[in-house]
């Protein structure tokens, strides 16, 4: 991190000043508002993500939010809330490229009112309510840096209606190696066959890596949850999706695993066709798409392949009730 | 490196970066331009009007710009001569701002960043967080609706404090400041990161071959365009220009790549 902006209103807050005191040689440049600099005009988010600024904000209000349609994994009450906005990963698939002018992080230093928000909204139904972390962002990857986590979890131990799951790629998981498991927590992560990973996963641990991570979480005792998602068509997909699948449950014990979900590959076509102007290049976005509701996605054909096949695979790993077909909805 | 073009307000703010970098002057109805190996310098007279036209008027005429730097001095309560980059520029009379993205610090040791404010009239409010200058939020405003907020740079030299005012600049200050400020130009061309932007020309060339020898509308020459990018990602080569041409309209092109591009193999 080589520049670090900093709204004023949250300048003094511990959080800034623990975060500012690991970059004591920065630039640091104080601002009114984090959307002054991460929401203008004339950005380039490719250009932004080889050396990306960090913004160090207040968010206000909106900070839960409901889940799209679809996005769940068996819960009636679903929501997501983000700390962070982007990721130090690159991963080329990413809809946050699309969506985003500026590849700079933006983190909230609010914390406790992400946590009093999640608690009003448990208090508002008699029911379990889910809360996903990890949507605009990666939920561990600036762990080190941020201690949001760590924080969220001593949150949700004194909320056993509220269930959290921590979406990551990251093996950044000696904070939660570090405590004991809660029951009401699940740390998932995305998971792609390492090819596909080594190509289009710039930047993030490598596919064994993240298995490892997840056999430490397991042994531990955190639930864990296994995302398959996106789902990205290959002409030898059928061997690379089984030899994930090998790899993974190999490693890790298949009945005590939370849930496992499948996502195929889609975007909102405002967003793919700005991902198509920055990676012009790609060789994953070149590929022949098709529209559906609005969205830019493989032809029903394909997709309905890759799920059907990656679903006989899993049939044969897992039970019914840990398998949540799609949670993927950009 | 791709063309930079360096923009000064005055001669004397002009004439050392002129001399370095062996600039020759090109002759132009309404611009001072001077061209050298590195790209251009655009001299645009003072205020934020004369340098909002003048840059708007350049990118015109020279639409290879890929970067700007605006060098000159301001005023500021830090000591005569110390060289800084903008980390914000603010346009003091519309409070509009924006905010170049720096290279990193490690590019540019020793330099410090400072918010630049753009004033119509000099200003001797001097604090040392900020500095005052008259161009750089006209430079801003016409550069950025071609150019994105890393390749526009601002770097000022303070020319005046509370201890030295305004009216101590002279001419010589001027050129002896900007003079001061050329290695840190120098390091800021080199960190501009043109190699993180895409690779075009290939595509560009050949697309612009066919459209000049067959009839393309602009959706057309749009479509064109992005089906090369693609059959370029997918199959790491460019497709033969004369398979291309002779299939001799448009609608052939386009039907012919679409479908090669419909049955590239894709495979990790």
């Amino acid at each position: 991190m080589e520049t670090i902006y900093i709204e004023r209103g949250i300048a003094s807050l511990p959080q800034t000043q623990s975060i500012l005191s690991k970059y004591p040689n920065t630039r640091q440049i104080s601002i009114d508002r984090y959307t002054d600099v991460f929401n203008a005009p004339a950005q380039n988010f490719r250009t932004q993500k080889q050396n990306p600024a960090l913004i160090l904000a207040c968010k206000h209000g909106n900070r839960v939010l409901p889940t799209p349609p679809g996005y769940h994994i068996g819960g009636e009450n679903n929501f997501y809330f983000s700390h962070m906005l982007n990721c130090i990963y690159d991963c080329r698939y990413c809809f946050l490229q699309g969506m985003y002018r500026s590849a700079n992080y933006v983190v909230f230093v609010n914390y406790t009112d992400f946590f009093e928000d999640i608690k009003n909204q448990t208090q508002r139904s008699s029911r379990p309510s889910w809360f996903f972390s990890g949507y605009d962002c990666d939920s561990l990857a600036l762990e080190p840096m941020t201690h949001f986590i760590d924080s969220c979890l001593d949150a949700f131990s004194t909320m056993p209606k509220a269930m959290l799951e921590i979406r990551t790629k990251s093996t950044q998981i000696r904070n939660l190696l570090a405590r004991p498991a809660i029951e009401n927590c699940v740390v998932a992560y995305s998971l792609s066959p390492a090819e596909i990973a080594n190509t289009e996963e710039h930047k993030t641990p490598s596919l064994p890596k993240r298995i490892a991570a997840l056999k430490s979480l397991q042994q531990h005792g955190w639930k864990i949850g296994l995302r398959f998602d996106p789902l990205l068509k290959s002409d030898n997909f059928e061997q690379l999706y089984t030899e994930l699948f090998e790899q993974v449950f190999s490693e890790l014990h298949a009945e005590s695993i939370h849930s496992v979900s499948l996502g195929p590959f889609r975007l909102p076509k405002p967003f793919f066709k700005k991902m198509i102007r920055l990676y012009p290049d790609s060789k994953l976005l070149a590929a022949d798409m098709n529209m559906r509701d609005n969205m830019l996605s493989y032809d029903e054909q394909t997709e309905s392949k890759l799920l059907s096949f990656c679903e006989s695979q899993l049939q044969s790993k897992i039970s019914p009730s840990q398998y949540f077909p799609c949670v993927s909805v950009p | 490196m791709l063309p930079t073009c360096l923009i000064t307000a005055l001669p004397p703010e002009a004439r050392p970066l002129i001399s370095y970098f062996g600039m020759r002057a090109l002759s132009h109805s309404h611009l001072r331009l001077y061209q050298g190996d590195h790209g251009y310098l655009l001299q645009c007279g003072v205020g934020k009007l004369n340098a909002a036209a003048c840059t708007a008027a350049m990118l015109q005429v020279l639409p290879d710009i890929a970067a700007i730097i605006n060098v000159g001095i301001a005023g500021s309560d830090q000591p005569i001569g110390t060289t800084c980059i903008a980390h914000g520029v603010q346009d003091q009379a519309s409070a509009r701002q924006w905010f170049p993205h720096l290279p990193a610090v490690r590019k540019l040791p020793e330099v410090n960043s400072v918010q630049i404010v753009s004033v119509d009239q000099p200003s001797t409010n001097y604090t040392n967080d900020r500095a005052f200058d008259m161009e750089a939020s006209g430079i801003y405003s016409a550069a950025t609706k071609v150019l994105d907020l890393s390749f526009i740079h601002s770097v000022k030299v303070i020319s005046d404090n509370k201890e030295s005012g305004i009216t101590n600049v002279t001419g010589k200050l001027a050129t002896d400041c900007v003079e001061a400020a050329i290695p840190t130009v120098e390091k800021l061309l080199q960190a501009l990161p043109f190699n993180t932007l895409p690779e075009t020309k290939d595509v560009d060339a050949l697309c612009l071959s066919l459209t000049s020898q067959i009839h393309y509308t602009t959706t057309e020459q749009h479509t064109l365009n992005q089906l090369v990018h693609r059959y370029k990602a997918l199959f790491n080569t460019m497709p033969d220009e004369n398979d291309l041409l002779c299939l001799g309209n448009a609608k052939s092109i386009r039907k012919n790549l679409l479908s090669e591009i419909d049955n590239a193999k894709i495979s990790y």
